[in-house]
């Protein structure tokens, strides 16, 4: 199975980053490829819950499609974001940046960023 | 030297669109190059476009990360890092034709950790990536 990882750094409505993460997320998984989600530094704002509008709709589709999703611990403290305002599927990791590393160079396929 | 050492492990490539400080793009390749290099990857960095800034010399932030020691750790620590010079020279950092001794454009504005290059460096750093990520737009 192609494995595929999506990083995403930016705020879900800043720009179409996010939008796109979630249209190509979708698209993957209707090819039956294996898709995994990294949410770092502002991107960590995507894993908020109950958001309206694309991409909170498409997060939580993309979760209970089979996606991954990891959000960075540090980042979401640093942005006062507890544990409850997080979708609770969604991963937190202490070291997502080591994680992150690991899984591109040993696992993904292909690696897309915005 | 660095380069044929660095193809003997995998390669993860990194290219910086954005200047450093207004946005965290400059600050998430760092914290990932320092990853892959402590996990025994290597890594090769090209900065391009408004990303050249990241090159500057004497950096001093008062609070934010700063990027400029994050280049010096990486390249002390066998990362190779590159810049393009058409975007160098746009923004005042080249003083001299390309140096064959030093391998490199000469830049006084530049740190030592970053060799400011043509854009073939970045094509060769594509053909021996295993990965590459791109941070900030173009």
């Amino acid at each position: 199975m192609t494995k595929i990882a999506l990083l995403i750094t930016k705020t879900p409505h800043s720009d179409e980053g996010a939008e796109r993460m979630c249209g190509i997320s979708k698209r993957a998984k209707e090819r039956e490829m294996d898709v995994t989600i990294y949410m770092l530094g502002d991107g960590v704002l995507c894993a908020k819950k109950d958001q309206k509008g694309y991409v909170g709709t498409n997060i939580k589709i993309a979760l209970e499609n089979g996606v991954s999703i990891k959000a960075s611990a540090n980042d979401l403290n640093a942005r006062a974001i507890r544990k409850e305002q997080v979708e609770p599927e969604i991963e937190i990791v202490t070291d997502l940046e080591s994680q992150f590393v690991e899984d591109i160079m040993e696992s993904a396929d292909r690696v897309i960023s915005w | 030297m660095v380069d044929e050492i660095i193809k003997e492990k995998k390669v993860l490539s990194l290219m910086l669109f954005s200047g450093p400080y207004g946005s965290q793009d400059a600050d998430h390749m760092c914290r990932i190059a320092e990853k892959a290099l402590e996990k025994g990857y290597g890594v090769e960095i090209f900065l391009y476009g408004d990303g050249v800034h990241a090159q500057m010399k004497d950096q001093a932030p008062k609070m934010f990360y700063n990027v400029g020691e994050a280049l010096v750790r990486i390249a002390e620590k066998g990362g190779v890092i590159k810049s393009c010079v058409r975007c160098s020279t746009a923004r005042g950092y080249v003083n001299n034709e390309f140096d064959e001794t030093s391998d490199r454009y000469p830049s006084d504005k530049a740190m030592d950790a970053v060799k400011i290059y043509s854009l073939y460096g970045f094509i060769s750093m594509i053909k021996s990536s295993d990965k590459l990520l791109t941070f900030g737009s173009a």
